[in-house]
């Protein structure tokens, strides 16, 4: 095979969450779209709120979804996450991870635990299920309960203990920001206390959601390099018992993350109303971009052939400073999303560059978030794709 | 030459021929890291005692350069310890052609050598204050390096420039030793070996602009006899360090079993962890591991133990292997307790 093949599909099969983090990477506003799909079977309930029909009826359903597992494994794909929104949301996750398995993927559920029953633990795990990584706000109810805009923390706790119980794999994820970068020490604490394998404490990274509530978030230069120092040691304290990922707050960085390991190189996404994506957050950032859909074209003509998963392949489309750059195969220029938000096009060099002409973007925002006297906004909580008219109108 | 100097290719020869038996890419110790011999806590004792070195390292070349009158040398010499300490603003901003020459590597990156040292000793699972605050500094160590510091301050100029040229001796030193991480210390995040990468393009040219210093400013013989000896004293010093780490640390992993690197027993049933699968990548053919969120390739001698972890004892998987493959039994079992273990400290693999 010429060209690059997918290694992992991120299939984010409902944009509905029973939590609001400000920090979602979900798009700030799901277009509201008129595709006809069938209904899905059963209305979207898990003991969850209610959406507004325009807005479900959108969604994949379960035969274009298992359309979607297949194509994919076909093309090179060999790992699904399953991830949202919250993928509890719907009743068919089983019987999609089936078809996963069946295709002979590796499978992951990426899940805030909410609406995880005793009996759906085990079901889905008989369905298959490889791995569950769990989402955590903070160590504790009152602070994580806080960030969540939901009671949630105390019921993660209780589904933790019945992914042990079920014997699958568990991984939590801590998303760290402004907030709760300080309880690094109790975060790690509840990872081993809840016996999981391994732990993502990722600095929140700026899109979506995040993006929009930025000022609420983003650390200060000393809680980072604290929470670094502190990540080291429990790494070097807990090697061989939890694997711990620390994700770098890149607007700290000189040089931009090797995103995606290249555009269009291993990744791929499929979103809830079926657009293809080469990243999960490129249809909110990049929005002048045309994104193929599953609903009027295969999985390897958008791959292999698509505009949107060839505009930013290899280093031919790169601006100066990246085009004469020894580390062009390196950080292949960042992010792309990153690019279009700050800097307005999605061809130039990530801002995070300290050879990037718009460096100071990000320097006046870190400038801002390190300022004694600056006014730190509340953030504003992440709403449901069913609220959409409020939120456009 | 009537004034009785040495001509320039015999007081080249004379500084080469120090680094033959001296240098201390021969120490034990070194030659055990380069073969992949080295217990991660060894490892780790190095790293965090040559950050002393490091660190000191811009205080020696200032101490050069106040000694130094002639402008010349003074604008080749400052660029240490810019590589070293990093500069606060890049001046190429409007382009990123580090190229071959001059600067490459330190007039764009404010990064400088110290600070991939720390990402390196962050990379080993040292934290950047153990570290700064010389948690592990041995006493030979900081005697060493002090020393070194002293020599560049009291001694004149060109003698301690020439005392610098330690790196003429093995101009590849660096690129064996960083093809050695990458392939015997895998537990290393391969993002924290920027620091050799960084060296292998400015050593040679440091030792090349060091060397025609020494050669232009040690212009009587007397200089040149005290820069040959200036450069065998800085082998001493590079030797001492090693020699207390060695004795620290020991060094072989037979010597500090730690951390995942125990020998795995005879009797051991290897098998997959938990939510680790194995199966045949459709696209290459060649198999592959799949576990929570990651993807591992694995070569042929790992495919073919792996296919045997299925309940069988260790001693059984290599004798399995040996009777097939028609090889030498000890090798073999090297081979195999050496890739299960790397898999085991990913934790990839289990002992039942």
């Amino acid at each position: 095979m010429t060209g690059p093949r997918p290694y992992a599909l991120l299939a984010e099969i409902t944009y509905r969450c029973p939590l609001h983090c400000p920090y979602c990477s979900n798009p700030v506003v799901v277009l509201n779209r008129t595709l006809e799909g069938e209904a899905p079977a059963t209305p979207g309930r898990v003991g969850l709120r209610e959406f507004a029909p325009p807005y479900r009826n959108a969604e994949l359903t379960t035969n274009e979804w298992k359309r979607v597992i297949r194509e994919a494994a076909a093309l090179g794909v060999l790992q699904i996450g399953f991830s949202g929104g919250e993928p509890l949301a719907r009743r068919d996750l089983g019987e999609l991870i089936r078809a996963a398995r069946e295709a002979n993927l590796y499978t992951n559920l990426i899940t805030s635990g909410i609406g995880f029953h005793h009996d759906r633990v085990r079901g889905l795990r008989d369905a298959g299920l490889d791995s569950i990584q769990l989402s955590f706000q903070s160590d504790e109810s009152s602070l994580a309960d806080e960030i969540a805009g939901a009671r949630a923390h105390e019921c993660k706790l209780e589904v933790a203990a019945k992914i042990r119980e079920a014997r699958i794999p568990l991984s939590l994820n801590f998303v760290i920001h402004r907030r709760n970068i300080e309880r690094l020490p109790q975060m790690i604490a509840l990872t081993e206390a809840l016996g999981a394998e391994r732990v993502e404490l990722a600095n929140v990274q700026f899109y979506g959601w995040a993006f929009r509530n930025r000022a609420a978030l983003l650390p200060t230069r000393e809680q980072v390099d604290r929470a670094r120092d502190i990540a080291t040691a429990a790494k070097a304290r807990l090697a061989g018992k939890i694997d711990i990922f620390y994700v770098l707050p890149d607007y700290y960085e000189t040089r931009p993350k090797p995103c995606l390991n290249g555009w269009g190189q291993r990744y791929l996404t499929v979103n809830a109303v079926g657009d293809v994506l080469p990243c999960p957050t490129a249809s909110s950032a990049i929005p002048h971009m045309r994104f193929e859909n599953i609903r009027t074209r295969d999985l390897d003509w958008i791959w292999r052939e698509s505009e949107s998963f060839n505009r930013f392949r290899g280093t031919e489309w790169m601006p100066e400073p990246c085009r004469s750059c020894p580390q062009r195969e390196i950080d292949f220029g960042g992010c792309r999303c990153q690019a279009a938000l700050l800097t307005g096009h999605s061809a130039n060099t990530d801002p995070v560059c300290e050879l990037s002409p718009d460096r100071a973007v990000i320097d006046e925002v870190l400038g801002n978030a390190n300022s004694s006297t600056a006014h730190f906004p509340n953030w504003t909580y992440r709403t449901n794709p069913g609220d959409i008219r409020n939120l456009a109108g | 030459m009537t004034t009785g100097l040495w001509d320039r290719e015999t007081f080249a020869e004379k500084l080469r021929a120090i680094g033959v038996h001296a240098y201390h890419d021969k120490h034990p110790f070194h030659v055990m890291m380069n073969e992949g011999q080295l217990s991660p806590e060894a490892l780790r004792g190095w790293v965090a005692n040559r950050f002393y070195y490091q660190r000191n390292i811009p205080i020696k070349d200032a101490a050069i350069l106040s000694n130094c009158p002639v402008r010349d040398v003074r604008r080749i010499w400052v660029h240490r310890i810019l590589d070293h300490d990093g500069v606060e603003h890049p001046a190429g901003r409007s382009s990123c052609d580090a190229g071959d020459h001059g600067l490459a590597g330190a007039r764009h990156s404010t990064e400088g050598g110290i600070e991939a040292w720390l990402r390196l000793g962050e990379a080993c699972g040292l934290s950047r204050h153990e570290l700064l605050e010389d948690r592990h500094l041995l006493p030979g160590v900081r005697f060493a390096v002090d020393a070194y510091v002293n020599f560049a301050r009291a001694q004149p100029w060109p003698i301690a420039i020439a005392s610098s040229l330690t790196e003429l001796f093995a101009p590849d030193l660096m690129t064996t030793r960083l093809a050695a991480f990458e392939k015997f210390y895998r537990w290393i995040d391969p993002g924290g070996l920027d620091y050799f990468r960084r060296r292998v393009r400015q050593a040679r040219r440091d030792s090349d602009e060091a060397l025609a210093i020494s050669l232009e400013h040690c212009n009587t013989l007397e200089l040149q006899r005290e820069a040959v000896r200036a450069l065998g004293f800085k082998c001493d010093v590079l030797w001492a360090m090693l020699d207390a780490i060695h004795h620290a640390y020991g060094g072989s992993k037979a010597a500090a079993p730690k951390m995942g690197t125990t020998t795995i027993p005879n009797s051991a049933e290897p098998r997959l962890a938990e939510g680790v699968r194995l199966q045949t990548d459709p696209v290459t053919g060649k198999s592959v591991l799949l576990y929570p969120e990651g993807i591992v390739e694995l070569n042929e001698t790992a495919h073919e133990i792996l296919a045997r972890c299925d309940g069988r004892t260790l001693a059984e998987i290599v004798h399995a292997l040996a009777e097939e493959y028609d090889a030498e039994i000890d090798a073999l079992a090297a081979d195999v307790r050496d890739t299960l273990s790397d898999l085991r400290r990913r934790k990839l693999v289990e002992l039942g």
